[in-house]
């Protein structure tokens, strides 16, 4: 049998051809086809009752590092984290919900997949506070995983 | 008779096949296994607004601050979605200072300096288009230095004025 599309003549034509069904694979959904004006959501959590607890933290003792990791991470930057959320909650009854704008939070800057902020914790040097816990909430474009470690 | 199929018309069938599903493509936003790629962006340079910072409208005559406003355009995608990086710098364009320097300046009774950032909705009529307000405050004798970056869905370009409305 003669192969057609081996002749000289023919290989762009069939080049062509493969190009063409990756396109329409792309078409069909062997990637994520997204419309023009959406953007899937993820919240990342762990579920846990906090992430991290810190004890004894006085005026400028307690930095925590948070460490996003998008689950795929093998074809580039994926899992963009665009909103951040901290729970504090501490032994003397203050609690509240806070997002980067608080001066506290300092997301970093990225070096490849990952996403950090670190948090400082405030208290008082002559009354320490006996324990804050930390929970972690992330709105990105993709699954991840996060730790959080004191630094 | 199939044309298409003739050996001699079979390289523009499928060239006509290729743009028409090009075509369509352009109009979607394919993204790879249920995750989208974010880009960080940023100005050349080191810094994108420096100054002493003005007179406070509160918080007694050693205070200042400034209000910034930061504007991000997506470079292709027409809907943005990001988070915005600052830093601050004070003294130099190299010294940067942290909330940690701030609990350590507080402590020591040294005026502190703080850069917070809030999202603003942004033009309604643009949803490619992200605005931000940055406020800094803190000592009115020390040049500070901002510096932003921001991680978004697309490359953004990014200006960064100086603003009176606080």
């Amino acid at each position: 049998m003669t192969r057609l599309h081996k002749l000289p003549q023919n290989q762009v034509a069939a080049h062509l051809a493969m190009l063409k069904g990756n396109h329409n694979d792309l078409k069909s959904g062997v990637a994520q086809p997204l419309g023009s004006t959406s953007f899937r959501t993820h919240l990342i959590q762990s579920g846990l009752a906090y992430d991290i607890q810190c004890t004894g933290v006085t005026n400028n003792n307690t930095v925590v590092l948070v460490t996003f990791t998008p689950t795929d991470s093998a074809n580039g930057v994926l899992g963009l984290v665009y909103r951040f959320y901290m729970q504090y909650v501490d032994s003397t009854g203050t609690s509240y919900l806070a997002d980067s704008r608080l001066a506290n939070i300092q997301r970093q800057v990225p070096s490849g997949s990952t996403q950090e902020w670190y948090i400082y914790l405030q208290g008082s040097n002559s009354s320490p506070i006996a324990w804050v816990d930390l929970t972690f909430y992330f709105f990105a474009s993709g699954s991840g995983t996060f730790t959080s470690v004191l630094v | 008779m199939r044309m298409h199929a003739l050996p001699q018309n079979r390289l523009s069938h499928s060239i006509q096949q290729l743009v028409s599903s090009s075509d369509k493509l352009k109009t979607a936003q394919y993204i790879g296994t249920g995750a989208v790629q974010f880009i960080l962006s940023s100005n050349v340079g080191g810094y994108d607004w420096s100054g002493v910072l003005p007179a406070a409208i509160s918080g007694g005559p050693a205070v200042g601050d400034q209000a910034l406003l930061v504007t991000a355009a997506t470079t292709t995608m027409n809907f943005a979605v990001g988070d915005l990086i600052i830093q601050l710098f004070v003294g130099s364009p190299s010294n940067l200072y942290t909330y940690g320097n701030f609990l350590a300046d507080r402590a020591a009774s040294i005026q502190p300096f703080s850069a917070v950032a809030y999202s603003l909705a942004g033009p309604a009529s643009s949803p490619n288009i992200s605005t931000w307000k940055i406020f800094v405050s803190g000592d009115r004798t020390t040049t500070c230095y901002i510096k932003v970056y921001l991680v978004a869905n697309d490359s953004m370009t990014l200006t960064v004025v100086p603003t009176t409305t606080l």
